[in-house]
């Protein structure tokens, strides 16, 4: 069924779009990750406007954030202080983001800027996942576990001024932080679309020390704020948030999600991450192939609004 | 009414000529002999709806005598911006741009020959936007090399063909009997929203004898109008409006799962 979206003003197959967002949300439910960095890439390959895509994209991300941030939430995983803190950087990050985003808008290089940005996260993330998985198969897991518990909060990081009270986490330190790791989600949320979870989730780790039962209701919390805000700055700042291209996104990420879930079960971890790395670096590699491959056309056209 | 995006099978030939002819007669049979030139768009205006995929245009007319004619389609104008790519460090990127303000989104038109330079001279053809090679095309940017605009002007003609806004060629004018014609324009799905305008040419030893433009509406209409409507005019509200239908999505999403 072709339905047209409004905002990115063009007809696009409902089916497919549905496909693509529940394919991911199928990734998301097995490997527990949000998969916002696979969305965007796959919408911009399917031809929507990599504006339209990123910002679009952040307000399924508010979706799949609130409705994984309430089972943590019921089982009193989340540091709602914490998170506020984090949230109240990420809301100037997201700020931040939008001018960076209508900057590279105006210079024509966006299209750029999201591709490279990808290919060094997508890169990144891939490459570290699959050492991880062969270090912690020579290891074993116990070696993995222990430098989890092992790691130390840097004494930097401890020096820093504002310092704060987070009973729930039972860390005293400095505001600037956890609001500092929120900035980055922020700019992350507003360029690329994405809650930055891959970051934001290590960091709340080892850089703030945070007890690891808490962190991913954490992160995910503040995700939603962070999107919202990112969400909103788009509709406002650049009017490319497409919400009829939202809800399909939404309810594709859903119902894969839920089959996920279910598929989780016959996934091994250690196969499942190695899985999860080899998708990664299959897109990665097919960003990389489109920005060095001569294109057919060196000429590209878009309108102004 | 008439429909024209059915096929012409032997059954709905004679229902459409019928139609047709009913319709030609009501419309002209008091101005026919007036004018030499009468056309008449069979829908003035176009609803984008949430399920649109594109629609068929269907004008009819009448000649007077024995001249040729041309009919025009043209969008409402819209700045455009043609980038081109060269390499840095291996990685394709974009380098040079220019930008093209008002230039029709929207062009596609229609002969009764095969040729438009076969009607007038290249200077008419420009004066009356007739044929590709007629639209103008002039950068913002001043002091551009000749070279270099060509480039980038054949670039914009094909993006704008490639993405089916403007025709690669000249539709034809059928003529049914001597006198009354008709010509369909096949609008894409996503066709800009505005204004067009419809020009007819009656043309005559090399010149435009007579002259006939009407304007045509494209909008989006229900839904897709609402929504674009609310994102425009009341930009924080909308993203307020899509965060909260977000949050709502996700609520219940948790709350189904749970349940089942």
């Amino acid at each position: 069924m072709q339905i047209y979206l409004p905002i990115a003003e063009m007809a696009v197959s409902a089916e497919t779009v549905f496909m693509l967002s529940a394919f991911v949300g199928l990734l998301s439910g097995i490997f527990g990750v949000g998969g916002g960095f696979l969305t965007t890439p796959f919408l911009i390959f399917f031809g929507i406007p990599p504006a339209v895509s990123v910002a679009t994209q952040a307000s399924q991300l508010v979706a799949s954030s609130m409705a994984g941030a309430m089972g943590h939430f019921r089982r009193g995983n989340v540091d709602i202080k914490m998170g506020l803190v984090m949230v109240s950087g990420g809301a100037v990050g997201s700020v931040v983001g939008i001018f960076i985003f209508k900057l590279l808008r105006y210079l024509g290089q966006i299209d750029f800027a999201i591709s490279f940005l990808y290919i060094i996260l997508l890169g990144g993330i891939g490459t570290l996942m699959i050492i991880e998985s062969f270090v912690s198969v020579l290891k074993k897991k116990e070696g993995v576990r222990k430098a989890f518990n092992d790691s130390k909060v840097s004494p930097w990081v401890l020096s820093l001024p504002y310092k704060m009270r987070f009973p729930r986490s039972k860390l005293f330190v400095s505001a600037l932080v956890p609001a500092g790791i929120g900035f980055v989600g922020g700019v992350l949320a507003s360029v690329l679309g994405i809650g930055g979870g891959f970051l934001i989730v290590p960091a709340m780790i080892y850089i703030l020390g945070m007890p690891p039962l808490l962190v991913a209701g954490t992160s995910l919390f503040q995700v939603i704020f962070t999107t919202a805000a990112a969400t909103i700055m788009h509709a406002l700042m650049n009017h490319t948030v497409d919400i009829v291209l939202g809800l399909i996104l939404i309810l594709g990420g859903v119902v894969g999600a839920q089959f996920g879930v279910i598929l989780a079960r016959f996934f091994k971890g250690q196969t499942a991450r190695v899985t999860l790395a080899i998708i990664i670096l299959s897109v990665c590699l097919k960003l990389v192939v489109d920005l060095f491959v001569m294109p057919v056309d060196l000429f590209s056209a878009e309108y102004i609004r | 009414m008439i429909c024209c995006r059915c096929s012409l099978n032997s059954f709905s030939a004679i229902a459409f000529f019928f139609v047709l002819g009913v319709y030609v007669v009501s419309a002209f049979s008091e101005i026919a002999a007036a004018e030499p030139l009468q056309f008449d768009i069979a829908d003035d205006y176009v609803e984008i709806t949430t399920g649109f995929t594109g629609t068929t245009l269907s004008m009819i007319g009448y000649r007077k005598g024995h001249g040729d004619i041309i009919l025009t389609l043209e969008g409402p104008p819209r700045s455009t911006v043609v980038r081109q790519k060269s390499q840095v460090f291996g990685a394709w990127v974009n380098r040079e741009t220019l930008q093209f303000d008002n230039i029709p989104s929207y062009y596609d038109f229609a002969l009764s020959v095969d040729d438009e330079k076969k009607l007038m001279s290249d200077a008419l053809l420009k004066e009356y936007h007739v044929g590709l090679n007629a639209l103008r095309m002039v950068p913002k940017e001043e002091r551009v090399d000749e070279d270099t605009l060509r480039g980038f002007q054949s670039a914009l003609l094909r993006y704008k063909q490639q993405h089916q806004l403007y025709s690669q060629k000249a539709g034809v004018i059928e003529f049914l009997g001597d006198n009354f014609f008709r010509v369909d324009f096949h609008l894409p799905a996503h066709v800009p929203a505005g204004n067009y305008t419809v020009r007819a040419l009656l043309v005559g030893k090399g010149k435009v004898v007579y002259e006939d433009t009407q304007s045509l509406r494209v909008g989006l209409t229900g839904f897709s109008s609402d929504i674009y409507e609310f994102s425009r005019n009341h930009a924080f509200l909308y993203g307020v409006f899509c965060v909260l239908i977000a949050c709502f999505a996700g609520w219940l999403s948790n709350v189904i799962v749970r349940r089942s």
